[in-house]
């Protein structure tokens, strides 16, 4: 934040943007955080942030949660930088590997929300575009419906089943190793 | 309790700066520091643009207790599932079947497959003799039943993925190879390619007549196309004494449009005799090694197919460097593709750094006896490079400049987890071991639900 009274002010102030949730509540955040969002990022290099981002499709509570994500990550992206070739050099690999998994506790953590808040965040981090955020939540709902039968998935998500019995049954003969 | 999820495609609401700038200077500004509210307010007022996105989705259902996600999110969720997943969730509905059959999202799913596992993954054939003759020198009496068992570092247990038995049609496998999910599999006779993780198997039609002694087989994704090529060196004649040959090449092209595909000749033969051997695929392109006995003065590098235009270019070998007694051998490391250069108690690797370079950069030295008996097969310096050396498989810590067992391959427990049996090792007398990926990718026609095209096995 910035520090009151010093000439500095201006330039933290800066590069601060005002986030503001469809219930328009406002988050400040740094650039750094803010631009983990590719939709942001566009609208900061357009020069349309003055006066705050208004996201009319995500509710305070989900940008809240976003920009706990955001933050933590902009901290790892900072630190990551310079180390991205697989072929780095061996002194930094240990500070690498420690940095990883404080980064994955932070994202299992993260992901101890109930489903309609998963699907809140999924749909937030597709529209702010942000790729590491959709991975992390998209992957869990893989997770969470890994192995289960067609049946148990129309269930799951009132998924009307549209193919002709002729069809299915095709399918199934086709794919019926996978159901072994 | 219900959750109002709106629907969103991906760029609508970007595309929309207009109406968001607009509703920005709408917004009441509020003092900052009340701005962290919890209590879960919903957007009740869904502005006409959600509205309308929300009428164009498919699957809406009722009035809904549960999150309802375009089929775009759909496609970002289902494409991170395993195959086996995948090929159950195909009579989901017409929309899932659609998604999980488009090559597009085929292509994305083998992205994702690529990063899923955190060890690397491996395929295990072992292979064992129906009978033992005395002095051959390399068997002629192969168990055509072929079984691939996954194995993943870290597990002391390999599961049988495919088992195909192929009734007495090869007398002898010779080393596999692996792209995108896709196995090769070169006989003296056959070559096979299938995808074990969906039971596809095709078996190629014969190629042209082969004077030499050794199926010479790559296999390689076109990436103009997006299609798999198998390519296969023949000499349509070959004399080792006098130096003479004549030697071409030739590509079948999986999934063609054509029922009868059939395998094509290049427009040019390649302008060196090729070794015998298994090609490497890297990016697109096919790599040879030139064989050295047809040849007088034979040039210091290897031979480069891509797939792309079916063309032929020469890669010399690092710093000008001749053959001599040293072996080269190409390698795929970290993303890269690389040339181990093995010397008795060393080796080097070289890199090509990719954007078309032809200058090799010494990359990194494994240090250990017996070095050239390695063979390298993945991995990076940050994890160690795997190398393999008979059966067994080593991962070399450049750190510590150490190699640690990972596995023996005659000490892993290969079981078949539909039968609860447990195949015997004893008698094995050679295993291919492939780094491996599964994929989505058809090695023969798909067909839609309707469809009739068949198989061809």
């Amino acid at each position: 934040m910035a520090s009151a009274g010093s000439g500095d002010e201006k330039a933290a102030a800066a590069a601060m943007i005002t986030l503001i949730s469809s219930d328009n509540e406002k988050f400040e955040v740094t650039e750094a955080t803010a631009t983990l969002s590719q939709t942001i990022r566009h609208m900061i290099e357009d020069g349309c942030t003055d006066g705050g981002v208004p996201l009319p499709n995500v509710t305070s509570k989900i940008l809240a949660r976003v920009i706990e994500y955001c933050k933590k990550h902009a901290t790892a992206a900072a630190g990551e930088e310079g180390s991205s070739s697989s072929f780095s050099d061996a002194a930094f690999l240990e500070v690498d590997r420690a940095f990883l998994e404080e980064l994955e506790e932070f994202d299992d953590a993260f992901l101890e929300v109930d489903r309609a808040t998963l699907f809140d965040l999924i749909l937030a981090a597709n529209y702010l575009d942000i790729k590491g955020l959709l991975n992390l939540t998209c992957q869990k709902v893989a997770d969470s419906v890994k192995g289960k039968t067609p049946e148990q998935i129309r269930e799951m998500y009132n998924i009307v089943n549209d193919l002709t019995p002729e069809e299915e049954a095709e399918i199934r003969r086709e794919t019926q190793w996978a159901f072994e | 309790m219900s959750s109002q999820v709106q629907i969103l495609r991906r760029g609508i609401p970007v595309a929309s700066g207009v109406g968001l700038l607009q509703h920005c200077t709408n917004v009441a500004i509020r003092p900052l520091n009340d701005a962290m509210d919890f209590s879960a307010k919903k957007n009740l007022d869904m502005n006409k643009q959600d509205e309308r996105v929300l009428r164009t989705c498919k699957r809406r259902g009722r009035r809904q207790s549960l999150p309802v996600v375009s089929e775009e999110l759909i496609f970002e969720i289902l494409v991170r599932l395993p195959v086996q997943t995948l090929m159950r969730f195909k009579s989901v509905c017409k929309a899932w079947h659609a998604i999980i059959s488009d090559p597009f999202f085929i292509r994305m799913h083998l992205q994702q497959s690529t990063h899923r596992h955190k060890g690397p993954c491996f395929l295990i054939t072992p292979h064992s003799l129906d009978k033992v003759i005395d002095d051959e020198a390399w068997p002629t009496t192969f168990s055509n039943s072929i079984s691939l068992y996954l194995w993943q570092e870290g597990q002391k247990d390999a599961s049988l993925m495919h088992s195909t038995d192929f009734h007495g049609e090869f007398g002898t496998v010779y080393p596999m190879s692996h792209c995108d999910g896709l196995v090769m599999i070169p006989t003296d006779t056959k070559v096979y390619v299938l995808n074990p993780a969906i039971g596809d198997v095709l078996k190629l039609p014969d190629g042209h007549k082969d004077e030499g002694s050794f199926h010479s087989v790559g296999l390689g994704l076109d990436r103009r196309t997006f299609k798999y090529k198998v390519v296969r060196s023949f000499y349509r004649s070959v004399d080792y004494s006098k130096r003479t040959y004549d030697v071409g090449m030739e590509v079948f092209t999986l999934g063609g449009d054509d029922i009868d595909s059939t395998w094509r000749s290049t427009v040019n033969d390649p302008p060196y005799p090729i070794q015998s051997q298994v090609p490497k695929y890297f990016e697109g392109s096919v790599y040879w090694d030139i064989c050295e006995d047809l040849l007088e003065n034979p040039p210091h590098g290897f031979l480069k197919f891509s797939l792309e235009d079916e063309t032929f270019s020469f890669i010399c070998y690092p710093c000008g460097q001749s053959k001599g007694d040293n072996e080269f051998m190409l390698t795929e490391l970290g993303g890269q593709l690389c040339l181990a250069q093995r010397f008795p108690t060393q080796i080097v690797i070289w890199v090509l750094p990719s954007g078309g370079s032809h200058r090799w950069v010494r990359l990194y030295v494994i240090n250990l006896l017996e070095a050239w008996t390695l063979e390298p097969l993945l991995g990076t310096l940050k994890d160690g490079i795997l190398v393999r050396r008979g059966n067994y498989l080593y991962r070399y810590d450049g750190i510590l400049r150490q190699a640690r067992e990972v596995v023996c391959a005659h000490q892993v427990t290969y079981k078949n987890p539909k039968e609860g049996s447990i195949y015997e090792v004893k008698d094995v007398f050679y295993f291919n071991i492939i780094p491996y990926v599964e994929s989505l990718v058809r090695v023969t026609r798909a067909r839609s639900p309707s469809g009739s095209s068949a198989p061809r096995v």
